[in-house]
C-alpha cells in the first residue's frame, strides 16, 4: 500500500508491503525497511523501523494520526489519492475552506451568486482577526455551509462554487 | 447579614469544577448552568444540580443574566459566584443579583464598575497619588487626543478603555504609525467590548507583569497575599505565572504589595482581587490595573500560601472576618502556573479544534491540576481555548521548573494541537531558568523556543507510526496477494 | 518430496554452447519486445502529451499498485502482421494487482494510429476477455482507441470472434458476476461507446473523454446537427444528463486513482482449495536453463532438468517413472499450489500416452492443476504402433485431456509437431493461458519432412507443365519453402497471430506459471465423480 503522508505540511510517499507478521516500509525513494508496530495499552506503543525502535503515545482519528516523541506533539496525515489527484492536476478545488477554526461573521455572497476570482464571499473571525474568504476562481455559488453566528473548525468547507466548466 | 447557603455558578470548564470542589468541601451545595454543548463536561457530571442555559452562541448563554437569575430563583440559590470572565466583571449583572437578593461573591458593583472602566480607574489612582505611567486619555484629552499621545514619546502603547485579555493593545514604536494604531485598537475594541474608548500610555521596555492578590472584608480588613510573577504572555495574555516573583528584593516586594493593600483600602474593596504592575527595569513599579474577581492564575498563590481563595471568598460574602491577619500570611516555597492551550504556537498561537483522543494530566506530588475537559471531548471555538491549568509547588524555584518538566513530560493530548511542547520549551530556556523574564521574553526568544529540526529517521519513525497506525495502510483488503507481494514490480 | 537430482553439467562445453546460443536468442527476443512497448514516433508522444494524455504503460504504472508485478500477455502479437507498423497490435492487456485485487487490464495504446482497432487487435482483445470469463478476473478497461480500422473492416467485423464478440464478452462477464471498470481517456466512438457502457462503473476524463454512437463529423453529415465533442458525450454529459458514465474526473492521474478506489471496493475472490503447502524458490538456478535448452530443435533433452528449474525446491514426485519412459509425469508444488505435471522425453508411444492419460485422470479427481511443458514430434507411427493401437492411444489422452475439469497451462519449450501438440494441450484445447518460448516451434509436422513434401509437390507440378528444372534451381525452391516454413512455425509467427499469449523468458517460466495459475484458481471447478481407470 502507498500513500502520501503529510507531516509539518510536508507530503512524503510511504509504501508498505508485506503481511501482518512481517512488513517493510520504504519512505520516497529511500531502502526498504523492517517496520512492526508494538502496541502497549493507553495508546502507547515501540516502533521499530530497521535497526531503530522508539517509544510513542499515539492516537488516530479517521486518516489523522497524532503521535507524542521527541519531546514533541505531530499531526500526520494520510492523504486521499483521489483527492490528491485532483488537486494536484486540476488547480483550485470547488470549495473555499475554513484556513483556521472561527465563526462567521458576514455572508457577502447568496446561492446562485456568479463569483469571480479573488472575489470576497465571506468574513470570519478568529481570536478577534476578521479574514476575508476569496472565490479560488470564477464560478456560481451553490452552498453557503454556515449562517453569521456560526462556528467551525480548520478546513470546514464555507462555500461551494460549481463544478468546474468546460473550457 | 447575607445568607450563602446554595451556591450558583455562572460560569463554565475548569473554574467550575474548581469552585465545585471548594463548596463540597464547606457542605455547600452547588448548581451549575450549562449550555448544551457543556452538557458532558466533567463540571455538569460533577455537580449535583445543574441548569441549561440557552443564546445564540454558547457564549452568549453564558452571558444571558437573566437566564441565571431565573436558575437562581429556579434552585432556590442565593448566592451566585461568576467565577472569571463572562459575567464576573459586569457591574450590571452584580446589581441586578442586588435587587433579587441575591449573594453576588465578590466586590460592590461601584467597584467593579470603578475598576472596570481604565480610565476612571488611572484617575482614581492618580487622585490618590499612586504612580502612573504617563498616559494620556480621549476623555481628557479629546479632539487633541492624537496630538497629546504624541507628547508621550515613543515607544507608545495603545489601549482599550474596558475589557482586557490584551484585545485592542498595540505598541507604537514609530510616530507614523500611531493614527493607525489608534485606529485599529478603536476598532478592535469596539468588536471586542462594545466601546471604542482608548487610552495611551507610555511603553515600558523589557517591562515586569506583576499583580498582588489581595482580600477584604466587610469589617474592614484588607490583606496581601503575596504577588505573583505573570510575565509570560503572547498576544498580551498570560501562559506561566508563578509566586514568588523570581529576583525581587524583599524591600521591593513589600513596597509593592503594601502599595496593593492601600490601593484596595482606598477603593473600599471587598472580597477578592488583584492589583496589576508594571515593573520597569530600574525597579520603578506603576499600577497598571485592578481585577476585581478572582485571577485564572489564583491557585498559584493557594500553593504557597495554603489557602483556599474560594473559601475565603464565600467566608467574606457571608460577612465573616477575615479568618487571618497579615502577620498570619505566610508564603512557604515556590509555585508555577502552565496553562495548558488548544493553540498552535507554531502558527502565530491560533486557537485549535478537534477531538480529545487522549487526554491525560499528571498527577503526584506538588502537582495541582485544574481541568474542565475530558477524554473524547470536543475543543470548539466557541470559547477560549484554554483546556487546563497545571500547577506544581517546589521547595524552591528549581525544584518548581523541575516537576514543572515532569508534569508536562507526563501530560498527553493528542488530537488538539496545545502549547504542552512550547511551554516545556519555555521553562527549559535559561533566561527562564535564571529568572531573566519580561513580558517580551516571546517574542524575544522566539527562535530559541521553535521545535528542533526533525532528523530524517525521527521524520521516518514518525511516518512509519502513521502508517501502522492507520487503516489505510494495514487493512488487509487491500493487502497484495500471493504470489505477486513476493514477485515485487517484475515485468515479463 | 524428492528433490530432483540435476544431471546437468554447468561446466561442460555443451552447457556452455547452448547457453550462448540461447542469450542470443533472449536478448534477440527482449530488444524485439522493448520496440513493441516503447519504441513510438516522436510526433506521435508529442501529440498526446499536448493533449495532456499519458501514455499506455503510464497509465498501466499508475493504475497497479506500486511495486507489484504485470504480466503482459503477447506483446508481440501482430509483430510480423501490417508491416510491423502496429506493435502488440495497439492495444496492452495483462494480470496485475489494483488495490490489493487480481484484475485483467486492457488498455488501448493511442500513440499507434491513435489506437485504432485492427483485426489483430480484435482478435487480442476478444482473447483477453475470454480469459478473463474463463477465470473470472474483474476487468479494467483503459479506453483510448479511435475506432475500427477502416481499410480492414472486413477482417474484424462480422464473424463469430471478431469485433461483437468483444461485447457479447462483456455482457457474459456481468452475468458470471464478475465487475468491470472502464475509464474513458479518449473518444470512444461506434461499438467502441459499449466498452464503457457495458462496464459496471465508467469513469470519464473530462475535456478528453467522449462516448458516443456517431462522433461530431457523422452527426454533421447524417443529420446537418452541428455539436461539439463535449456537448455530445463529454464526461458532464454522460455523468450528470445521460446517465451513460458515472462519474467524470478532471485528469487522467485523478481518474485512475478513482478507479483504484472503484476496484478496491470489489470482494477479494477467494481461490480454489487446491492442496496447498509453504511455497519455496527452486533449488536449482531457473537461468540455467539457457544451457539445457539445444542450440537445434532436433536434439533431445531431460524435461525433468526444465521442471528442476520451476517448481518449488525442485522437487517433483514422478508417477509411474519406468513405464512409458518417453514421457515425465508427477507432481510438484508451483508457489505453494499442488501441480501435476506432464513433459515430453521423446516420441509419444502407446505406454507413453496411457500414462498420461492416467495420470491425468488422478489430477483431475484429486482437483490437481495440469502443465503441460511441449517438446513433442508427435506419436509413433509404423505397422507394429498401429497394431497396438496407437491412434486409439492417442484418442484417449485427447479424451481425458480436452475434459479435463481441472485448469490447464501449456507451455511451448521446444518443438510441438502433428498430433503431439493436440495430445499435450495446444492452443484448440483451451489451455487457461499458452505461452512460447522464443525457441520454440509449432507446424503440423517436422520441418525437414515438410519442406521435402512441398518441394516434390512443386517439382511434380513444373514436370506436368514439361519444365525440368537445374539443380540450382531445385535447391533454391527447397530453400524458399524451407524459409517460408521456418518462418511461419517459428514462435514469433506464433505470438503473431495470437495463436499462445506471449513469448515468455524460460527464466521467466515460474513467474509465468505463478501469476497463470493463481489466476486460474478463481473459477470453481468440479471433481468429477468417476473412478481412475489403470488403462
Amino acid at each position: 500500500m502507498q500513500r502520501r503522508i503529510n507531516l509539518l505540511d510536508v507530503h512524503y510517499t510511504v509504501m508498505v508491503v508485506g503481511h501482518p507478521e512481517e512488513r517493510w516500509l520504504k519512505v520516497e525513494a529511500g531502502e526498504f525497511q523492517s517496520v512492526a508496530l508494538k502496541s502497549m495499552k493507553d495508546g502507547q506503543g515501540i516502533i521499530l523501523l530497521g535497526e531503530q525502535n522508539v517509544r510513542m503515545k499515539m492516537a488516530v482519528k479517521g486518516e489523522t494520526v497524532y503521535i507524542r516523541a521527541f519531546d514533541r506533539t505531530f499531526t500526520l496525515h494520510i492523504v486521499n489519492p483521489v483527492e490528491q489527484a485532483a488537486q494536484e492536476t486540476s488547480g483550485p478545488g470547488n470549495t473555499a475552506r475554513a484556513p483556521m477554526p472561527g465563526t462567521v461573521v458576514e455572508i457577502d455572497v447568496a446561492v446562485g451568486a456568479r463569483v469571480t476570482k479573488g472575489q470576497s464571499m465571506m468574513t470570519i473571525e478568529s481570536m478577534k482577526i476578521l479574514t476575508v474568504i476569496t472565490a479560488p476562481r470564477d464560478g456560481e455559488v451553490v452552498q453557503v455551509h454556515f449562517e453569521p453566528g456560526a462556528t467551525f473548525g480548520k478546513n470546514a468547507a464555507l462555500i461551494t462554487l460549481s463544478k468546474k466548466e468546460e473550457e | 447579614m447575607s445568607e450563602v447557603t446554595k451556591v450558583l455558578i455562572a460560569n463554565r470548564g475548569e473554574i467550575a469544577c474548581r469552585i465545585l470542589r471548594t463548596l463540597d468541601r464547606m457542605a455547600i451545595p452547588g448548581v451549575v448552568v450549562y449550555h448544551s454543548v457543556d452538557a458532558d463536561s466533567p463540571a455538569v457530571k460533577t455537580a449535583a444540580e445543574s441548569v441549561e442555559i440557552d443564546g445564540p452562541t454558547p457564549v452568549a448563554a453564558y452571558l444571558n443574566v437573566e437566564s441565571i437569575i431565573a436558575a437562581c430563583k429556579e434552585t432556590g440559590s442565593d448566592a451566585v459566584h461568576p467565577g472569571f470572565g463572562f459575567l464576573a466583571e459586569n457591574p450590571g449583572f452584580a446589581q441586578r443579583l442586588a435587587e433579587e437578593g441575591i449573594t453576588f461573591i465578590g466586590p460592590q458593583p461601584s467597584t467593579i464598575e470603578l475598576m472596570g472602566n481604565k480610565v476612571a480607574a488611572r484617575s482614581f489612582c492618580m487622585d490618590n497619588c499612586f504612580s502612573l505611567v504617563s498616559s494620556v486619555t480621549e476623555a481628557d484629552a479629546g479632539e487633541d487626543f492624537a496630538e497629546c499621545a504624541r507628547k508621550i514619546g515613543v515607544p507608545i502603547l495603545i489601549k482599550a478603555a474596558v475589557g482586557g485579555g490584551g484585545k485592542g493593545m498595540h505598541i507604537v514604536r514609530e510616530l507614523d504609525g500611531l493614527d493607525q494604531a489608534i485606529q485599529l485598537a478603536k476598532g478592535e475594541a469596539l468588536r471586542s467590548f462594545g466601546n471604542n474608548e482608548v487610552y495611551a500610555e507610555r511603553y515600558v521596555e523589557e517591562p515586569r507583569h506583576i499583580e498582588v492578590q489581595v482580600m477584604a472584608d466587610h469589617h474592614g480588613n484588607v490583606v496581601h497575599l503575596g504577588e505573583r510573577e505573570c510575565s509570560i504572555q503572547r498576544r498580551f495574555q498570560k501562559i506561566i505565572e508563578e509566586s514568588p516573583a523570581p529576583n525581587l528584593t524583599l524591600e521591593l516586594r513589600q513596597r509593592i504589595c503594601n502599595t496593593a493593600v492601600e490601593i484596595a483600602r482606598k477603593a473600599n474593596y471587598l472580597n477578592a482581587g488583584t492589583v496589576e504592575f508594571i515593573l520597569a527595569p530600574d525597579g520603578k513599579f506603576y499600577f497598571l490595573e485592578m481585577n476585581t474577581r478572582l485571577q485564572v492564575e489564583h491557585p498559584v498563590t493557594e500553593m504557597v500560601t495554603g489557602l483556599d481563595l474560594v473559601e475565603l471568598q464565600l467566608r467574606v460574602a457571608r460577612d465573616e472576618y477575615l479568618p487571618l491577619s497579615q502577620d498570619e500570611i505566610k508564603a512557604k516555597g515556590h509555585a508555577i502556573e502552565l496553562r495548558l492551550y488548544a493553540e498552535d504556537p507554531e502558527n502565530d498561537f491560533l486557537p485549535a479544534t478537534g477531538t480529545l483522543l487522549a487526554y491525560r494530566l499528571p498527577a503526584g506530588k506538588g502537582v495541582r491540576i485544574e481541568n474542565g475537559f475530558a477524554e473524547g471531548m470536543q475543543v470548539s471555538s466557541a470559547f477560549d481555548p484554554m483546556l487546563a491549568k497545571l500547577i506544581v509547588h517546589g521547595r524552591d524555584r528549581n525544584q518548581a521548573i523541575e516537576r514543572a518538566l515532569k508534569a508536562l513530560d507526563d501530560t498527553l493530548i493528542l488530537g488538539v494541537t496545545t502549547n504542552i511542547d512550547y511551554l516545556a520549551r519555555i521553562l527549559s530556556h535559561p533566561a527562564y531558568t535564571s529568572g531573566q523574564i519580561h513580558t517580551g521574553f516571546i517574542p524575544k526568544y522566539g527562535e530559541d523556543l521553535s521545535p528542533p529540526p526533525l532528523s530524517e529517521e525521527q521524520r521516518n519513525l514518525l511516518l512509519a507510526a502513521a502508517a501502522l497506525n492507520s487503516r489505510e495502510f494495514t487493512d488487509p483488503a487491500f493487502q497484495v496477494p500471493e504470489p505477486y507481494a513476493s514477485l515485487g514490480d517484475w515485468r515479463n | 518430496m524428492r528433490r530432483i537430482k540435476s544431471n546437468v553439467d554447468t561446466q561442460s562445453v555443451e552447457f556452455r554452447a547452448y547457453q550462448r546460443h540461447n542469450h542470443k536468442i533472449m536478448t534477440q527476443f527482449h530488444e524485439h519486445q522493448r520496440k513493441a512497448r516503447f519504441d513510438r514516433p516522436e510526433r506521435d508522444v508529442e501529440r498526446l502529451r499536448k493533449q495532456k494524455k499519458l501514455l499506455v504503460r503510464e497509465r498501466i504504472d499508475l493504475l497497479l499498485d506500486p511495486s507489484t508485478p504485470f504480466m503482459e500477455l503477447s506483446t508481440l502479437a501482430a509483430n510480423l502482421a501490417y508491416e510491423g507498423t502496429v506493435p502488440s497490435a495497439g492495444v496492452v492487456s495483462g494480470v496485475g494487482i489494483v488495490s490489493g485485487r487480481e484484475v485483467m487490464i486492457m488498455a488501448s495504446d493511442s500513440s499507434i494510429k491513435g489506437g485504432a482497432w485492427y483485426p489483430l487487435t480484435v482478435k487480442k482483445m476478444v482473447r483477453t476477455l475470454d480469459i478473463a470469463i474463463e477465470n473470472r478476473l474483474p476487468m479494467v478497461h483503459l479506453v483510448d482507441a479511435a475506432g475500427a480500422y477502416l481499410p480492414l473492416q472486413s477482417g474484424l467485423f462480422p464473424d463469430r470472434h471478431m469485433a461483437g464478440r468483444m461485447f457479447r464478452n462483456q455482457c457474459v462477464l456481468s452475468a458470471l458476476g464478475v465487475e468491470q471498470v472502464a475509464l474513458v481517456l479518449g473518444h470512444s466512438t461506434a461499438g467502441g461507446a459499449y466498452i464503457p457502457t457495458l462496464s459496471d462503473y465508467s469513469v470519464m476524463v473530462r475535456g478528453t473523454g467522449g462516448v458516443f454512437l456517431g462522433g461530431p463529423p457523422l452527426v454533421k453529415a447524417a443529420t446537418g446537427e452541428e455539436v461539439t465533442a463535449n456537448e455530445l458525450g463529454g464526461a458532464d454529459v454522460h455523468s450528470s444528463i445521460s446517465g451513460t458514465a458515472d462519474y467524470a474526473v478532471d485528469s487522467e492521474q485523478e481518474g485512475l486513482a478513482l478507479v483504484r478506489e472503484i476496484v478496491g471496493t470489489f470482494p477479494r475472490g477467494t481461490k480454489v482449495a487446491v492442496e496447498r503447502r509453504e511455497p519455496e524458490e527452486p533449488y536449482y538456478d531457473p537461468k540455467e536453463l539457457y544451457g539445457i535448452i539445444p542450440d537445434d530443435v532436433k536434439k533431445q533433452f531431460d524435461m525433468r532438468e526444465v521442471v528442476a528449474r520451476i517448481v518449488d525446491g525442485s522437487r517433483f514426485h514422478e508417477f509411474k517413472p519406468d513405464y512409458g519412459t518417453t514421457v515425465v509425469c508427477g507432481f510438484a508444488f508451483l508457489y505453494g499450489w499442488k501441480v501435476g505435471i506432464i513433459g515430453n522425453n521423446g516420441v509419444l508411444f502407446s505406454d507413453s500416452a496411457q500414462k498420461c492419460t492416467q495420470f491425468m485422470q488422478i489430477c483431475n479427481r484429486d482437483l490437481v492443476p495440469v502443465i503441460f511443458f511441449q517438446n513433442i514430434t508427435g506419436f509413433m507411427i509404423g505397422k507394429a504402433y498401429e497394431h497396438d493401437g496407437i491412434t486409439k492411444d492417442g484418442a484417449k489422452m485427447l479424451m481425458v485431456q480436452s475434459n479435463l475439469d481441472v485448469p490447464k497451462l501449456t507451455i511451448m519449450a521446444n518443438g510441438s509437431f502433428g498430433a503431439g501438440n493436440y495430445a499435450m494441450c495446444g492452443r484448440a484445447f483451451d489451455a487457461r493461458f499458452l505461452f512460447s518460448w522464443p525457441n520454440s516451434q509449432i507446424s503440423v509436422m517436422g520441418m525437414e519432412q515438410a519442406v521435402k513434401t512441398l518441394t516434390q509437390i512443386r517439382l511434380k507440378a513444373l514436370q506436368r507443365q514439361g519444365k525440368v528444372l537445374p539443380k540450382e534451381e531445385v535447391h533454391k525452391i527447397y530453400d524458399d519453402i524451407s524459409q517460408d516454413y521456418l518462418e511461419k512455425s517459428g514462435a514469433y509467427y506464433s505470438t503473431s497471430e495470437l495463436w499462445d499469449d506471449g513469448i515468455i523468458d524460460p527464466s521467466d517460466t515460474r513467474k509465468v506459471l505463478g501469476i497463470s495459475l493463481s489466476v486460474a484458481l478463481n473459477c470453481e471447478f468440479n471433481k468429477t465423480p468417476n473412478g481412475v481407470l489403470r488403462i
